[in-house]
């Protein structure tokens, strides 16, 4: 299905006041002096401009600690989120994120139930970005800044008013029983800034893995984890157990192939002891694994580790510098 | 669809001491709760847990034709094994699985079947010997030669059945530890030294090796000099596996996930993969 409204501007908090009466609202505010997405009660919490919040929403979906069962004497419970959730806002990178976490997440043989009740629980109301942010290569990496069909309903700027494309039955839900102008003709969707080509590494798995300089790519890394973290396809993890008032619970944390420990066995030996084979994993895990196993590079262009990184890592000229170091043209 | 995070209930029906050295290794007989059976192949693997400390991965060490209980020999090594070390006969412990992939039985079908074992590493070989050595299969299989390795007459694992396996129809084992002891009928060597005594039929012989890393490549390094081809040189690796299911990002070598890729490789196929493991 696909239908397209146009709605003046000024509706949007007429539209988002009815969801908040009806499911939980995420959408980007302002919370110590970042741009986040957080739960929302009113509409004028929300911070609507042409910015890209620090984190992904991906913890909606797939939460930075989420206690996943509790152990009863003779029977664990699962503990399953169940609500339906509104990310409103979400940046066409952020939504091809959501796009390769869903396949590792849902497809293959194993299928993450958590993950998938919230994907499920989930509407996802995109919006175009404007202007390109700095660190921002999206454009590179093949996607549009200004439009996405990855998500249920679809906001583009049209100056006074937004062009909203409507996806999916969840999306349609959203507009039920609101009357909006039905768009005369299909907007023309807004093309993307030029890009010369596609930034992807297209090599054999162990000539990327063997012949590359990856201790001095690395170099400068200082294995904080936080391109980790603020990540929208990053997806590790690790189990926690503790005890609540005399009850076993098991928690599921983000881990993060930058540290030591995540590949640490009991036993002492780590298949990844440094930084270089830790810094190769994220890069060769991004580019080659993930695309070799699901079809998708898992890098957006949204350029977050590259404001965040603390000693300036910058992920794009690395995966430049590997291509040129391959022998081969960038674009 | 099932939670595949989800464990059920097991029982400890009993422990066994197997090791006398200063490593500690027991197995531990496991029913579960319910009274149903845990239908595995051999290669595969469970996840313990011990709620409130944790949970890891072990591979089934019993038969797979055993539909009574399991068994899983354990290393007191980590947070989780230190403490289901401590437990005894009637403790609850919680299991998940099976995952992973199986030693290709169907293939290694007529051929003549060399097992090399360092210390544990027999532990994740025994369902598959025991499944072979089962009257109802044993004439799937050729002769069945082992080459059991220890440091040490202590570090032996399954020791008292050694005998038994020797008189099914057309098997037969060498033992070896690493320094002479007193009172000792086996062999004294390394089995990278020792594989090159015994006679292999390489033309028509499936290697099966498990064991510390430094056996494994000393000895199929040996098997590949006397001409077994890489492909019918089978290992099983070992990882960091939380979630058993190819999600958690952590026993990846290149694309491939040990968890659900393996943990069952010949050598043909880590010969093509980055040596990261």
């Amino acid at each position: 299905m696909m239908t397209r409204v146009v709605m003046p501007k000024s509706k949007l908090g007429e539209l988002v006041g009815g969801w908040i009466e009806n499911y939980r609202v995420a959408a980007p505010v302002i919370n110590s002096g970042k741009l986040v997405f957080e739960e929302i009660k009113e509409f004028s919490d929300m911070v609507l401009d042409d910015e890209l919040t620090y984190k992904s929403p991906k913890e909606y979906l797939f939460p930075q600690v989420e206690k996943i069962m509790s152990f009863g004497e003779n029977e664990a419970r699962i503990q399953v989120q169940d609500r339906k959730t509104v990310i409103f806002g979400v940046r066409p990178c952020d939504l091809h994120a959501f796009e390769v976490m869903t396949a590792v997440f849902t497809k293959g043989k194993f299928i993450d139930t958590y993950f998938e009740k919230n994907l499920n629980n989930t509407i996802f109301a995109g919006m175009g970005c404007l202007a390109e942010k700095s660190g921002c290569f999206c454009s590179d990496r093949g996607l549009n800044r200004n439009y996405s069909s990855a998500c249920d309903i679809f906001f583009s700027d049209s100056g006074e008013t937004y062009t909203v494309e409507i996806h999916t039955e969840k999306g349609a839900e959203l507009f039920s029983g609101l009357e909006f102008q039905e768009a005369a003709s299909p907007a023309a969707i807004p093309e993307n800034a030029a890009s010369g080509g596609i930034l992807e590494i297209d090599a054999d798995e162990n000539d990327l893995f063997s012949k590359i300089d990856w201790a001095k790519i690395s170099e400068k890394c200082m294995g904080c984890g936080i391109c980790t973290f603020i990540c929208p396809t990053c997806h590790c993890f690790e189990f926690r157990d503790t005890v609540e008032g005399g009850e076993p619970a098991r928690y599921r944390c983000w881990d993060s192939c930058m540290y030591p420990r995540f590949t640490l066995h009991a036993s002492g030996h780590n298949p990844r002891a440094s930084k270089k084979e830790r810094y190769r994993q994220r890069i060769m895990h991004k580019y080659l694994y993930v695309k070799h196993n699901f079809g998708y590079t898992a890098c957006t262009g949204c350029g977050r580790c590259i404001r965040s990184c603390p000693a300036g890592m910058n992920i794009k000229s690395v995966v430049a510098g590997i291509i040129g170091e391959l022998g081969r043209e960038v674009f | 669809m099932n939670n595949p995070y989800l464990p059920l209930k097991a029982e400890i029906m009993e422990v066994i001491q197997e090791t006398t050295s200063d490593l500690d290794i027991k197995t531990y007989k496991v029913k579960l709760l319910d009274g149903g059976s845990m239908d595995f192949m051999p290669g595969q693997f469970i996840e313990l847990s011990i709620p409130g400390v944790g949970e890891a991965p072990f591979g089934f060490a019993s038969s797979p034709l055993n539909k009574e209980y399991i068994e899983l020999s354990i290393k007191r090594v980590g947070l989780v094994t230190e403490a289901l070390h401590s437990l005894k006969a009637g403790s609850g412990i919680w299991l998940r699985g099976p995952f992973g992939n199986t030693f290709p039985l169907k293939e290694m079908e007529n051929s003549k079947i060399l097992i090399i074992a360092g210390g544990l590493g027999l532990a994740p070989l025994r369902p598959l010997l025991l499944y072979m050595m089962d009257h109802r299969n044993r004439d799937s299989y050729g002769e069945i030669q082992m080459l059991l390795a220890a440091r040490s007459t202590g570090d032996f694992i399954y020791r008292r059945e050694f005998d038994e396996w020797s008189r099914v129809k057309n098997t037969n084992i060498i033992k070896t530890i690493d320094r002479p002891e007193e009172d000792w009928d086996g062999k004294v060597g390394f089995p990278h030294i020792l594989v090159g005594e015994m006679e292999i039929d390489v033309h028509n012989t499936y290697a099966v090796l498990c064991g510390p890393p430094i056996m494994i490549k000393f000895v199929s390094a040996r098997l590949v000099e006397l001409g077994i081809p890489k492909g019918k040189i089978l290992t099983t690796l070992e990882m960091r596996m939380t979630c058993g299911v190819g999600k958690c990002g952590k026993c990846n070598i290149g694309h491939q996930y040990v968890c659900i890729d393996g943990p069952v490789f010949n050598m043909s196929q880590l010969a093509e993969m980055p040596a990261e493991y």
